[in-house]
């Protein structure tokens, strides 16, 4: 019962590490691939933000002692608020900055 | 109203100097942020922890952010629940973008108007900040600043129906404030 368990486990871990590697290369494409900074901002923080939560999951089943969970779950939320914050005013100074040619 | 006013002015950043020392909304932030120190460090290192800490409740002090309510807690796991499942969508959406071969997208900056019924509740300028920022982690929107009542937003493409979504999570911030609807 308990290897059964295991292995449910670990494959579901397992699973979770790799969707989330997959949003992390999803968005590493979107950085090369988008044409300008606002695209490219869309695909680093929404892809990336999605990768760490799918991933820090992933690790927790792994982790020893559940106490990990909760700060796995902090480090995400952390990650997010840090992330939409900068994202915006990553978009704000190119914004303020560019060329007024660009600005309808 | 002591409250009122200094959700009011954190929000819009525009007074900073003077005022009433708020000791109970500087307590709130320094049990919170030792919280966090606790959870993230495994109750360690407090030497570097305690200034951190200290920094964190000026911050907050000086930014004039009201004590967190408790309410608000207790209204978190519906939002969370919405979030999620928007930030699913968000993430795979411009996965599904980028990796396309034809790279299907239509960009463009354009603008959200804030619902009017909720800007007569004081803390509106909390909700308006917080849409701000979480409405980049919806699908295809990003925004750059607001002014007055209306976010620039700039979209991944045009034809996609980002607005309903958009709206969807300003009412959802709304519930999870308390901000009411006149």
């Amino acid at each position: 019962m308990t290897a059964w368990l295991d292995l449910v486990l670990t494959l579901l871990s397992w699973s979770l590490l790799l969707c989330g590697a997959f949003f992390f290369i999803a968005g590493t494409v979107g950085l090369l691939r988008f044409p300008d900074i606002y695209c490219r901002l869309h695909a680093v923080t929404k892809a990336d933000t999605l990768g760490l939560g799918l991933l820090l999951p992933g690790l927790a089943l792994q982790a020893d002692s559940p106490d990990r969970l909760g700060t796995l779950l902090l480090v995400w939320l952390l990650v997010m608020g840090s992330g939409a914050t900068a994202c915006q005013m990553l978009a704000r100074y190119a914004r303020e900055t560019e060329a007024p040619v660009d600005d309808p | 109203m002591q409250r009122q006013r200094s959700t009011k002015h954190s929000a819009a950043g525009a007074d900073r100097s003077g005022g009433v020392i708020n000791w109970k909304s500087g307590i709130h932030w320094g049990l919170l942020s030792a919280l966090v120190w606790a959870l993230l460090s495994g109750g360690s290192g407090w030497y570097l922890g305690l200034p951190v800490i200290l920094a964190a409740t000026a911050t907050a002090h000086w930014l004039r952010l009201p004590a967190p309510d408790p309410r608000v807690v207790l209204r978190l796991p519906r939002f969370f629940a919405f979030y999620l499942r928007t930030l699913w969508q968000g993430g795979w959406d411009v996965a599904r973008r980028a990796l396309s071969p034809s790279l299907p997208i239509d960009p463009a900056w354009t603008t959200y108007e804030l619902q009017r019924r909720y800007r007569d509740d004081p803390l509106y300028p909390r909700l308006r900040l917080l849409m701000s920022a979480l409405i980049g982690l919806l699908p295809g929107t990003l925004s750059a600043r607001y002014q007055a009542h209306e976010l620039q937003v700039h979209v991944l493409d045009q034809q996609q129906d980002w607005v309903s979504t958009a709206r969807r999570l300003e009412d959802e911030l709304a519930r999870l404030l308390g901000v009411k609807a006149s």
